[in-house]
């Protein structure tokens, strides 16, 4: 066995161990679904988590070309945006389903500000994974900046502007759509 | 580590984590099992159920040798079943078992519109994957869309009828048995 099949072991699991919390979310939402409210901007939200931890996993396969001698510090540097992803998962949804009516839109200003508090360590996270291992430069991360800044506007500020949560999370699931459609990278 | 088997550990993953909520959805019954009303066609419909996990993992070896270069869209063309399959795994049970009588028919009858309609979901994926990856011909497909048209009548129509229920549960039973029978795939 590889160093590298090695450690894509540990980030899999982690990795499937967020998409199960997306997934089990869903169908609890779709067991419950006559006395959910639902809210598009949080559905949409739980469109971009399991996007971007599908996309991690996608992205990860090239650490094995870049990383000849893996050492732990690089381990735990790739590791932890797995561990941020599944911390955004377990946030998407309430603990319980039990009980009367859950309306998602109050869920989800209740805790949005968490989640997007967790998703602004994605970018800090990424940007220098980026840079220092696979090369980029800091211009091709300039998106990533202006993500951040945006999650943590809203993190500070705590609007509930309906607008601006429904725009940053279409915002999201186009820019998801066009990287599978008009992308769409080999492995 | 080869790009099919770095594809295969995500889907391997998810459809072990299907398999994990069967197990532990039965298990979990069994434990309370003196206050579990048990109902024919649900119960066809966990072995149903867990039987399309193992036929789904077994078939994917298929695609080691199908495809050459794994691009992002193949590779999730072929996640979106895994994924239909865990939340119909999911489905199958109740969200909490502390009620004084687990009618497994009174929840059956109450969901089995949403197990159905992901069930359809499996099929009508299924059919462009055998068409765009495995360059099977469309006409070879006539049998999905049959199976396809009859799993639309549980989701479009809401019946109580026990004899539809045990019919449709045992028909799908007897075509995956059928399916090993007939064709019994080598890996």
């Amino acid at each position: 066995m590889e160093p590298f099949e090695y450690v894509s072991v540990l980030t899999s699991l982690i990795l499937g161990l967020g998409i199960t919390q997306l997934l089990t979310g869903v169908a609890d939402l779709i067991l419950s679904h006559k006395k959910i409210k639902f809210f598009i901007p949080h559905s949409l939200w739980v469109l971009n988590v399991f996007g971007f931890q599908i996309q991690e996993w996608w992205y990860n396969y090239e650490y094995s070309r870049r990383i000849g001698i893996w050492h732990m510090s690089d381990f735990f540097f790739l590791v932890t945006y797995p561990i941020i992803l599944f911390v955004m998962a377990r946030l998407m949804f309430p603990v319980t389903l039990a009980g009367g009516w859950v309306d998602l839109k109050s869920f989800y200003f209740k805790n949005f500000r968490k989640i997007f508090f967790v998703a602004v360590f994605l970018p800090i996270i990424s940007i220098p994974q980026n840079i220092i291992i696979s090369g980029r430069s800091f211009i091709d991360e300039l998106p990533k900046v202006g993500f951040g800044l945006i999650l943590l506007y809203a993190t500070i500020s705590g609007t509930e502007n309906k607008y601006f949560h429904y725009a940053f999370s279409i915002i999201g699931i186009v820019i998801a759509l066009s990287y599978l459609l008009f992308y769409d990278p080999a492995l | 580590m080869s790009q099919f088997e770095y594809i295969m550990v995500l889907i391997s993953l998810i459809l072990g984590l299907g398999l994990t909520q069967l197990l532990f959805g039965v298990a979990n019954l069994l434990t309370r099992w003196s206050n579990v009303k048990v109902y024919l066609p649900h119960a066809i419909c966990i072995v149903v159920v867990f039987g399309l996990h193992v036929q789904e993992w077994w078939v994917n070896y298929i695609y080691s040798y199908a495809i050459e270069t794994w691009h992002f869209s193949v590779f999730f063309s072929l996640l979106v079943y895994p994924i239909f399959l865990f939340i119909m795994a999911r489905l199958l049970f109740p969200l909490s078992l502390d009620a004084k009588i687990i009618d497994l028919k009174q929840f059956y009858l109450a969901n089995y519109r949403s197990f159905y309609f992901f069930g359809l979901l499996l099929v009508l994926t299924s059919i462009p994957k055998n068409i765009l990856l495995l360059d099977m011909a469309i006409s070879d497909q006539a049998n999905h869309a049959l199976l396809a048209s009859i799993i639309l009548i549980p989701v479009v129509i809401r019946t109580d009828k026990n004899w539809f229920h045990y019919g449709l549960s045992i028909m799908m039973f007897l075509t995956g048995l059928l399916y090993v029978l007939i064709f019994n795939p080598r890996l």
